[in-house]
């Protein structure tokens, strides 16, 4: 029997942050007496009955970056069937996930979208062994609008095109891998009023999209995911880019150390690479252009 | 003329009352409108001063009609020529006394009688403050003189003094009676004191469960006997001490208590707060019941 | 760095000032209405205006992003027809924080409403004066305790505003990157310290803000006493 419970982190947490404070505020202003009662009643029932945020510990919780959550989705079952292991996936950004961790989140492994943050987890002691590459990522250029994509650097100058969505480059390596290759093109300068940041590459996709951004950088993993294979049209970015994502177990997931292991290696199996690779990335060894 | 003819379904907490009234008042006249509380006094100059809608009724104050619930029409409050002097004075807090009379003024109206009312009723010392920093009589002057800056007609006094003490409650009869006569006002007066009524009305409407059960100078309505040569006050039993088969009470009359004997039967048949009558005559002193 | 530090402070306080003069003009009515309205539907409205405090701030930015984007519906006719885009802008945050925080000025105010004697209002209509100049010259100035509480709460709120804001703000520099969301960054970016600098400085800079506006209150109350 398998259970695949699978949760929003980047969502959740300033949900409890803005929530939970406009609980307490709502609690003194609701003007009929009877159904703010009723309703924190029913808020502390359905609270204590939820699941509480610390697991058991059969369940391995694994920390996984925005862009990776769609191979992930094939690699977790994959990977519970083969192993019978359960785990249950969090996704956010990756600086997000790592500063968490750092503040003693139930995080196992961290599947990161770079080397440096689970490489400042190493130093800073929170992870147990030095971060190693599973996937090398690649920056593609997505629109859903009737744009032409020959031409791209004219294509974001001109006028028509208002918006541009990226990830935030201080806190998504996405983000920065952007900046880099505008920096490199001399674009940067040009277009930054244009650029809209969204928190993680996730909710850049999300911009694009919707519609809201005309068009923006994302990942190849997300472009090519089954819910947006066919939305839109993108191009691969040359020079191509590559981002090195590397993956840590944390020091929490070190005192479960077969089940965490057994996942660890289980990322450079033939099996997830191969998942890897149809998502658009490059596996380590390998000389497979993206798709 | 006055013409007021007015039906309201009441909800109290007693249950479904009908008000029912049928009134004339000559202009010019200063009438009363009393009885036990809850019987539809207060809601009965609410619906003349338009500040309630009646289910069916007809207001005419002289010539003008001010609802008319046959032709669908009701003027608001706003433009009936009427001054509604409330129980608990309802000054505006935020404007001083002057302030309080000048915001009554209508558009263009002379400024004059402002100063001419606050003289009269003699707040002229008082008008740089605030309503919170005067006495009850002092607010209830100013209350009064605010009703009258529009010079309206009619003049409606929902309980205006019940809040006073008896010298307090005096002086201000008079000053009521004054305006009256200055401003040739028609006046309706809600009160329970019926000293005060048989003092300054010249016609009381008795009503009680909403309709109106009797009417007419006040010495007729309030007496019970129809003997014109006694003397009487109506007053509260307070206490009653029975010693050697004798009897005294002490019954409350107005802000006075006073002590009268009397056979221990007929003390027998008196309790605590009852109402009683004292009269007194040639025969001597009487008291009965009621 | 430091014009950066202090526009994003400053973009923050702009934030909430434009919304909540914003409010106080929208928030007067509505409470108006709901003070003194009778009709059976008051409750429908009454559910209305307090959505948005148990609607969570993200599901009310995600729907405003949805709304207002440019190539669709309601977003495509702004632009087209008046140039103005309200996602990604200055404006589009006035828009979100004005609905997000409408309950804060209006419960207040309704209160406030609910609580001055009725013989007051009634008082003004007997001497002639029409509903307007009665809400102007005796009812809101014996409300001010209300109007002060509603427009403090409304400030405040915005001032911490974050969830609508992140869905629709884009974070752009200058336009939409206020202090709630860059202190967010500076989180995930594991620069503490900055994050602590925005914190301090919004609570302090708040902080003086409402123990002005209160010590004013309080001496304007002692003049009228």
């Amino acid at each position: 029997m398998i259970k695949v419970v699978k949760k929003k982190q980047w969502t959740r947490s300033w949900i409890l942050d803005a929530d939970e404070r406009e609980r307490r505020l709502s609690r003194s202003r609701l003007s009929f007496d009877r159904i703010s009662l009723i309703s924190v009643v029913v808020f502390l029932l359905m609270t204590t009955a939820c699941q509480p945020e610390g697991r058991r510990n059969d369940k391995l919780i694994v920390a996984v970056a925005a862009n990776v959550q769609y191979a992930m989705d094939e690699i977790e079952i994959a990977f519970e069937t083969q192993s019978g292991i359960e785990i249950e996936v969090i996704t956010g950004s990756s600086g997000k996930l790592s500063a968490q961790i750092q503040q003693g989140a139930p995080y196992d492994v961290l599947v990161s979208a770079d080397m440096k943050y689970p490489q400042s987890l190493h130093e800073k002691g929170f992870a147990a062994s030095p971060p190693q590459v599973y996937a090398y990522g690649s920056l593609v250029l997505w629109t859903l609008r009737d744009l032409s994509l020959d031409s791209i650097i004219t294509l974001l100058q001109q006028p028509e095109v208002r918006k541009i969505a990226l990830a935030n480059p201080k806190i998504a390596p996405y983000g920065y891998l952007t900046i880099q290759w505008l920096q490199y093109h001399q674009l940067l300068s040009v277009i930054e009023s244009k650029l809209i940041y969204g928190e993680s590459i996730a909710q850049a996709s999300q911009y694009i999209s919707s519609g809201a951004c005309d068009i923006g950088f994302t990942a190849s993993s997300i472009v090519v995911s089954p819910g947006m294979k066919d939305k839109g049209r993108w191009v691969p970015l040359k020079p191509d880019f590559k981002l090195e994502q590397g993956v840590v177990i944390t020091k929490r997931g070190e005192k479960q150390p077969l089940e965490t292991q057994a996942f660890y290696d289980f990322l450079f199996s033939d099996t997830a690479q191969a998942v890897f690779s149809r998502y658009g990335y490059n596996t380590p060894g390998s000389n497979s252009p993206t798709r | 003329m006055v013409r007021i003819k007015l039906h309201k379904e009441l909800h109290a907490a007693t249950g479904h009352m009908d008000l029912q009234v049928d009134l004339q008042i000559p202009l010019g006249s200063f009438v009363a409108i009393s009885g036990p509380s809850g019987g539809g006094k207060t809601t009965l100059l609410r619906l003349i001063a338009g500040l309630e809608k009646p289910k069916s009724g007809l207001i005419k104050f002289q010539e003008e009609t001010w609802l008319n619930t046959e032709n669908v029409f009701s003027l608001s409050p706003q433009k009936r020529k009427m001054g509604l002097v409330f129980q608990d004075y309802a000054l505006f807090p935020n404007m001083t006394i002057e302030k309080n009379l000048v915001y009554a003024l209508s558009k263009g109206q002379d400024k004059a009688i402002v100063s001419e009312l606050m003289k009269i009723m003699e707040l002229s010392e008082l008008a740089g403050r605030y309503p919170v920093n005067l006495s009850g009589g002092q607010q209830q002057r100013v209350a009064l003189a605010r009703a009258l800056v529009r010079k309206p007609g009619l003049l409606l006094l929902d309980e205006p003094l019940s809040a006073l003490d008896t010298a307090m409650r005096s002086k201000l009869q008079d000053y009521i009676l004054k305006l009256h006569h200055s401003f040739n006002l028609t006046t309706i007066l809600v009160s329970h004191d019926f000293s005060e009524i048989s003092k300054m009305a010249e016609k009381v409407f008795w009503l009680e469960n909403g309709q109106i059960i009797k009417q007419g100078a006040p010495a007729e309505v309030f007496k019970t006997s129809p003997s014109a040569t006694q003397s009487e006050l109506m007053g509260t039993v307070q206490e009653i001490y029975t010693r050697l088969g004798k009897s005294k009470i002490r019954v409350r009359i107005g802000d006075n208590l006073v002590e009268v004997p009397l056979p221990a039967e007929q003390a027998q048949l008196l309790k605590i707060n009852s109402q009683v009558t004292l009269q007194w005559s040639a025969t001597g002193l009487h008291i009965k019941k009621g | 760095m430091n014009t950066a530090f202090w526009g994003t402070l400053l973009l923050t306080f702009k934030l909430a000032t434009v919304t909540t003069v914003c409010l106080l003009f929208i928030g007067i009515p509505i409470a108006y209405l709901l003070a003194y309205s009778k009709r059976r539907v008051k409750p429908l409205f009454e559910a209305l205006v307090s959505m948005p405090l148990v609607l969570p701030p993200t599901v009310l930015g995600f729907y405003l992003l949805l709304a207002f984007s440019p190539d669709r519906n309601l977003g495509e006719w702004l632009f087209e027809m008046f140039g103005v885009s309200l996602v990604f802008t200055f404006p589009g945050l006035v828009v979100g924080s004005i609905l997000y925080s409408l309950p804060f000025m209006v419960q207040p105010i309704q209160s406030g409403f609910e609580h001055l004697p009725v013989q007051l209002s009634e008082a003004s209509y007997t001497l002639g004066k029409s509903r307007w100049t009665t809400l102007w010259k005796v009812q809101l100035p014996n409300i001010k305790p209300a109007l002060l509480t509603g427009l403090v709460l409304s400030f405040a709120h915005t001032v911490g505003e974050f969830g609508v804001i992140l869905m629709i703000g884009g974070n752009i520099p200058g336009e939409t990157r206020v202090a709630s969301i860059a202190i967010y960054e500076e989180v995930e970016a594991l620069n503490y310290q900055m994050a602590n600098r925005y914190a301090f400085v919004l609570l302090a800079f708040a902080f003086t803000v409402l123990f002005l506006v209160y010590s004013i209150n309080r001496r304007v109350n002692n003049i009228v006493r």
